[in-house]
């Protein structure tokens, strides 16, 4: 296993600035893939992207080689986008103490694309439910969903970034698409009217 | 279970909304930014072998130029700085026996105008090191002097 980022890798060790800005010149549109993937926004997704490059160029002299560094930032990023949801969801549970219950728990109707081709329509629709799905699915069925989808990664590959089995990454992704299914299906049925939290408990 | 169908529309899906997530131009402004803020190379050092050799060139260039420019060119430059009149102008002259020297600002007001310093106590521990303190209540400042070779006969 020929790691191509190696050269780079070392030399960041040695304190080489000019070859780790190498690295996150390259990988700086993945981290943040991954990031948006989890968090689902954007600037949450960047800060956590940033956040992870700072730590990676402080622990780099951890990094044994042990899996390609390409993997180990994988694992770096998805951590930490996992750990920033959670962060999140504290910090928002926290911020949310004066809503009331009757506004969290009711019915919201998507509002209608308004004009344009049905199709259109329909699509924009479909992002909405899909949307609204992937908000439902715990940030490690998005991590792998993101892995899988966005990434191109086979289910070996995500069980070693994320260090878990195959099985576990399966029926991740079983779940993570069923839910969007569900969500297809839902559309099908005729007007979207789902339960849905409120915006500032994204 | 999803159908084969179902499963790639929801992948195709799933990819837009990613998409619509990042803005590749916004995403190489931040890049960029964040490159430069914490990983941008250190400004050329002096003690740089690239800096001394540049130095050097420079130098030598100089000095084959100089060497080469016509000897009427240089006299010509000598000649230009000969013509440079003085612009400030100096007075001269003697001071009468009678006439007061008046110094600006006034020595003698200047140092009445300083706070009469009262010292309180005076302590020393540590050999050569010796502490004057004004009265705390006063002024609350330690006034440490150290007193080089103090002690050693």
């Amino acid at each position: 296993m020929i790691d191509p980022d190696l050269e780079a890798v070392e030399k960041a060790k040695q304190g080489d600035k000019r070859a780790f800005s190498k690295l996150v010149d390259q990988y700086y549109e993945m981290v943040y893939a991954v990031c948006f993937g989890v968090l689902q926004l954007r600037e949450p997704a960047r800060d956590t992207a940033q956040e992870v490059f700072l730590k990676v160029y402080q622990e780099i002299s951890h990094f044994k080689g042990g899996s390609k560094f390409k993997t180990w930032l994988y694992r770096i990023a998805m951590n930490a986008a996992i750990d920033a949801v959670r962060r999140r969801k504290r910090q928002v549970s926290l911020d949310a103490t004066d809503a009331s219950e009757d506004d969290e728990q009711a019915p919201v109707i998507i509002p209608d694309s308004g004009p344009g081709p049905r199709e259109d329509a329909a699509g924009e629709e479909m992002k909405k439910l899909m949307k609204l799905a992937l908000e439902q699915l715990s940030p490690e069925h998005r991590a792998v969903l993101v892995l899988r989808e966005w990434e191109d990664l086979s289910y070996e590959e995500i069980a070693e970034t994320l260090q878990i089995e195959i099985g576990t990454v399966m029926s991740r992704i079983f779940y993570a698409r069923k839910k969007m299914g569900e969500a297809l299906q839902r559309m099908g049925a005729g007007p979207a009217v789902i339960r849905r939290k409120p915006e500032s408990q994204r | 279970m999803i159908s084969e169908p179902d499963e790639k529309k929801i992948g195709k899906i799933y990819r837009e909304i990613l998409t619509e997530g990042m803005d590749p131009k916004k995403l190489r402004a931040e890049k960029k930014a964040f490159i430069e803020l914490y990983f941008a190379p250190p400004p050329p050092s002096f003690f740089r072998p690239f800096s001394w050799a540049s130095a050097a060139a420079v130098g030598a260039v100089s000095v084959l130029l100089l060497g080469i420019l016509p000897n009427g060119f240089l006299r010509e430059i000598s000649l230009n700085q000969s013509t440079i009149q003085k612009t400030a102008g100096e007075t001269e002259g003697e001071i009468s026996d009678g006439e007061e020297i008046v110094f600006s600002p006034n020595p003698e007001t200047q140092f009445r105008a300083r706070e009469k310093i009262v010292i309180s106590h005076v302590s020393s521990e540590v050999g050569p090191t010796v502490v004057y303190q004004k009265n705390v209540d006063q002024v609350p400042v330690a006034v440490v002097w150290v007193v080089p070779n103090a002690g050693k006969s």
